[in-house]
């Protein structure tokens, strides 16, 4: 498997880091050495699906009222960057208008 | 430095004022952290005056007054939380972490955070950005890492004890390379709220200590079920320290052949070696045993490491905290310059490298297979345990301490580093690296690993093992 | 050539729960910007999630009443993507292993019952409020929304024409409410519809490619939205063109689609479950439990009503429109005692009080006890019928009881000889004519003088004493 610098740039979009020409081409180097390493994986017969993790085997719930939320020392305001009438606040997206957004729960 | 256990004695019978113990970690922490040639290990501490207005009950409880570092990846009321990052310089949390408020309870002092690869991603504490720390055992070499600064702190004397976190061998391995004592609970021992996550099913927190005693102290004091940790598990916490003189006899240790290969260094070789014929005479059974999985274990370690670390990172948005670039027009500029400038070139490394592991082509490829062979790695460890091996030896680390510098040029070099370490996480198992004897004059460590919740086995074994290596 | 229309659905419900799903945030609507917030929510680092058990109970009624198979193991899995009001820069939500799966909604049209297949039914939590147009030169974040339980409610592609999709909806909702998971309040956003949309050749076996419609804010948005898409997408396919699988958002203000593509677009969730959330597992004795002590359904309250009361079959499908009038109706039957009443009062002027003043029935604030006595007092004669109806106005408008009502403004029947007297007398001085061809044989007038003595009594007069003594006076 080699990663190529074209799916660097494509997976820097998807964690939005910005990645310049001159990087991409160390980091190709660098992620590719690595994934050769880790094509070792491949040549392992595993069972399928896999165990679905440690810690306790099943979620625990709570009941209305058992955990309280946790106190704030400082409100959000004191740690954003901007925040203006009690909101946060960031630079518009680039492709939206000045409608409510929709849902941000795509 | 005396140990956890006197101090606190001292403490609480009066013998010592109870801020006496803080003051004179932050004297030497000014004595040997600052400057040029100093350790680097705090990224922020009790100033002078703080130390000497402190308020400290002598009844706050099994710790009392002692003086206790924490890195800085925990949440913290009194100190801001860097995690070693750019992007949260100056950063105050409005929470504290589970730990960090049932060390206060006990009693302990938190004198100050400690310097860290930037979100614990690293082997040698140099990819810090707030510089990297020195070994105190020799200072042109790391201390390991990723908590490095705890490791440091406490090898050299500052404090008696410290916290760490652990995800792939971050607190044993440099515990191994400072020469003091690292401690990786089970998963779900020890509660995760407040620990700025890495790899959240790979993440425990960790304690370092000079003698095993200690080790074992700060974690009966942090233990225990959190319901803000769903993936904490509500069962009893023993007292670890009834194991102190239980002694090795009897005990059956298993020694895996996997960890023992060609790279492993020669000197830590014989170091081990020479621990283990201790050990077998002080009534000891040792047996060869195989983890036949362990050569699969780094990769698919780095794979959900980075995989979770990826998703875990993606809250560094400059949205609700942290530093923001604002120099560009929008929304989308914001994020890629906040996130680009923010987090180090290892940061990003991971980053990318998870996303990848995480996309629609790649994922039952790399994720989902990691995943499968981390139940391999589990299993290889059940097998063993359950055919009559109490507790395994290995090494912590193939090598002694390296160089600074040696290696930041080379990711796949540092990830070796963990190669010992990682099968315990991917497990989820206790784990403790404990000091044996030099090799060129380096400390060498020595793990053992135990099976889930077995902390007490775990202990028995490392006093049994500490009193060995003091004893040659 | 002549195309079929698909439609499947994805709506979003908030759970009814006082807490958030994976923090104890309150979830009430309209609080102070960012106040219900804490660092689970906020996604501060080292926070994490616990589950509230209130909403998986509520997610698993929902499942139930749906008639789907609730799985004994699900799992919560991050859905990754970066947007202001989310946080943790990813959803937990449920994936490969979701809470249920395969049910039903039957829904009627065209005089035929048609059974819509629910697909899935899975947890997630909801995401915060981006506010686009109220800060200048930004966009404002409220992150109080931020970790509401919702429900996604995912339909297999079994609808084929807007009106269907509708009437589907207002079925969903209807068995929603009469669950009690939710108050399904479309304008606070407690119910939101995603519309997937294609089209396919007439008896075509295969699909064709689908758009997804989204930010439908009413049932009319969606029925609305579905005809315009598929118009589109007609011209489009009648001109030889293909459709492009993308994301359209619908503008309510002047009816029109507008594609959401950019050129970060290029979605890749990265799905995995979330590690720090053990799997969900469910013993099947509670989802038994659940099960037995389900709410009843539309249907099966219509049958008992029935059967409990002698009333119309048409009548009932009134009562039952929604849970809450049900509700409402058996409240007020248990204090009148009379179905037929009550019935009667709550179809009749209580649905007409509460469309006059465009709210429910029970945001009327008029309680069953208080529309009974008001039935009591029409039933006993103190006000004539049509009185009454005057007088539920009166209290709707202004809250006060229904005796009060008749009191203060002295509205209660006269039926006092002395002052019908008075009134009778002055109009039969007053129309001497009309008296004069009354009792020269046009018998018909005498509804005439009723209703002039009314006016003047102002609708007091008893009527039946009213127009005895009028018989009285002018057969003298
Ligand atoms: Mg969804
Ligand atoms: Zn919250």
């Amino acid at each position: 498997m080699s990663i190529s610098r074209e799916e660097i740039l494509q997976i820097a979009t998807l964690a939005r880091l910005r990645v310049t020409d001159a990087e991409s081409e160390a980091l190709s180097q660098d992620l590719n050495q690595i994934l050769e390493y880790f094509d070792m994986l491949a040549s392992l017969q595993v069972p399928e699906g896999g165990r679905l993790g440690l810690g306790p085997p099943r979620a625990p719930e709570r009941e209305p009222g058992q955990i309280p939320p946790d106190p704030m020392a400082q409100p959000p305001a004191d740690s954003a960057p901007d925040f203006r009438e009690e909101f946060f606040v960031v630079p518009s997206p680039p492709s939206l208008g000045e409608a409510d957004d929709p849902g941000g729960s795509p | 430095m005396s140990d956890i256990a006197s101090i606190a004695k001292s403490v609480r019978d009066g013998l010592v004022e109870a801020a006496e113990p803080a003051r004179t970690a932050v004297a030497r922490l000014n004595e040997q952290d600052g400057g040029s040639q100093g350790l680097n290990a705090f990224l922020a501490a009790l100033s002078d005056a703080e130390a000497s207005t402190l308020d400290v009950p002598s009844d706050g409880g099994r710790i009392s007054g002692v003086p206790v570092a924490v890195k800085d990846n925990m949440t913290t009321l009194e100190f801001p939380t860097t995690c070693g990052s750019r992007i949260l310089e100056g950063y105050r949390p409005p929470y504290e972490a589970t730990v960090v408020r049932r060390l206060r309870e006990a009693g302990a002092v938190i004198v100050g955070k400690t310097n860290l690869d930037e979100f614990a991603m690293g082997s040698s504490t140099e990819n810090s950005a707030y510089g990297p720390v020195r070994n105190p055992r020799d200072l042109t070499r790391v201390p390991g890492g990723s908590s490095g600064g705890s490791a440091a702190a406490v090898a050299a004397g500052i404090v008696p004890g410290a916290l760490g976190s652990d995800t792939g061998g971050s607190v044993r391995q440099p515990a191994s390379f400072c020469g003091v004592v690292g401690l990786k609970p089970t998963y779900g021992r020890v509660s995760r709220y407040g620990l700025v996550a890495f790899a959240s099913s790979l993440d425990q927190v960790g304690m370092f200590g000079g003698t095993v005693a200690d080790a074992a102290e700060l974690l009966q004091a942090v233990a225990g079920h959190d319901p803000r940790d769903s993936t904490s598990v509500d069962r009893p916490v023993p007292d670890f320290s009834q194991e102190r003189d239980a002694g090795a006899e009897g005990l059956v240790v298993g020694v895996p052949a996997e960890y023992f290969g060609d790279a492993l260094e020669p000197g830590v070789k014989a170091s081990c070696q020479a621990a283990l014929a201790a050990f077998e005479a002080s009534g000891a059974r040792i047996r060869e045993v195989s983890l036949p999985h362990t050569a699969y274990a780094l990769s698919a370690y780095y794979v959900i490491a980075t995989a979770e670390a990826s998703s875990n990172l993606a809250r560094f948005d400059g949205v609700r905290y942290g530093v923001r670039d604002s120099s560009g027009e929008d929304l989308g500029e914001m994020y890629e310059r906040t996130r680009t400038a923010g987090f180090g070139r290892e940061v990003k490394r991971r980053i990318l490298l998870g996303t990848f592991a995480l996309t629609a082509g790649y994922h039952d490829q790399y994720y989902g297979r990691a995943q499968s062979v981390r139940g391999l790695v589990a299993g290889d460890f059940e097998t063993v345990f359950g055919d009559g091996i109490d507790v395994l030896f290995t090494p912590t680390s193939p090598t002694v301490a390296f160089p600074l510098g040696e290696r930041v040029q080379d990711p796949l070099q540092m990830y070796l580093a963990d190669i010992f370490t990682v099968t315990a996480n991917l497990a989820g198992l206790p784990a403790i690296s404990v000091p044996l004897g030099p090799s060129d004059g380096l400390p060498v460590g020595g793990q053992l690993i135990a099976p889930q919740w077995g902390e007490t086995t775990l202990f028995r074994a490392a006093f049994a093992l500490e009193a060995v290596v003091e004893a040659g | 050539m002549s195309w079929e229309l698909v439609i499947g659905l994805e709506v979003h419900v908030q759970l009814r729960t006082a807490e958030k799903l994976f923090c104890s945030n309150e979830t009430v609507f309209g609080a102070v910007p960012n106040s219900q917030v804490c660092p689970v929510c906020l996604g501060l680092p080292g926070a994490l999630p616990v589950l509230n058990g209130e909403a998986v109970d509520l997610a698993i009624v929902a499942s139930l009443g749906l008639g789907c198979r609730v799985h004994e193991l699900s799992v919560f899995a991050r859905k990754s993507y970066f947007y202001p009001d989310l946080p943790k820069g990813y959803q937990i939500t449920q994936f490969s292993e979701p809470l249920a799966t395969d049910g039903t909604v039957s829904v009627d049209s065209d005089g035929e019952a048609h059974p819509i297949r629910i697909r899935r039914i899975h947890m997630e939590e909801d995401a915060g409020k981006s506010i686009h147009d109220r800060i200048s030169g930004g966009t404002a974040v409220d992150l109080n929304r931020t970790g509401v339980p919702l429900i996604e409610i995912v339909t297999e592609p079994d609808l084929r024409t807007p009106a269907q999709a509708r009437t589907f909806l207002q079925e969903l909702k209807r068995t929603l409410e009469y669950l009690d998971v939710s108050d399904c309040n479309m304008e606070e956003g407690s119910l939101r519809v995603d519309a997937n949309v294609s089209l396919r050749a007439a008896g075509a076996e295969a699909y064709g490619v689908k758009t997804e419609v989204k930010n439908l804010n009413s049932f009319s948005a969606v029925e609305r939205s579905v005809v315009a898409e598929a118009e589109r997408q007609t011209a489009i396919l009648e001109a030889g063109g293909k459709i492009i699988q993308e994301t359209l958002l619908w503008d309510e203000r002047d009816g029109t689609l507008r594609s959401m593509r950019s050129k970060e677009e290029s979605h890749d969730y990265r799905y995995f479950p979330d590690p720090d959330l053990p799997p969900l597992r469910l013993e099947a004795e509670r989802i038994g439990r659940l099960e037995a002590e389900l709410p009843e359904l539309p249907a099966q309250r219509r049958a008992r009503l029935m059967e409990e009361h002698d009333l119309d079959g048409r009548d009932v499908d009134v009562l039952i429109a929604s849970r809450s009038l049900a509700d409402y109706f058996e409240a007020l039957e248990a204090i009148v005692g009379e179905a037929k009443a009550a019935a009667n009062w709550v179809k009749g002027p209580l649905l007409k009080e509460a469309n006059r003043v465009q709210r429910s029935v029970d945001d009327l604030e008029i309680s069953p006890a208080a529309l009974a006595e008001l039935i009591a007092l029409v039933e006993d004669g103190t006000v004539s019928g049509a009185m009454g109806r005057k007088v539920l106005g009166q209290m709707v408008d202004s809250g006060k009881t229904a005796s009060g009502i008749i009191e203060e403004e002295g509205l209660s029947q006269v039926q006092d000889s002395d002052e019908l007297s008075a009134w009778v007398d002055a109009v039969i001085e007053e129309n001497s004519d009309e008296v004069e061809r009354y009792r020269s044989g046009e018998t018909r007038l005498i509804g005439y003088f009723v209703g002039q003595t009314m006016q003047k009594s102002q609708g007091r007069a008893d009527p039946k004493a009213l127009s005895a003594l009028l018989r009285d006076r002018l057969d003298d």
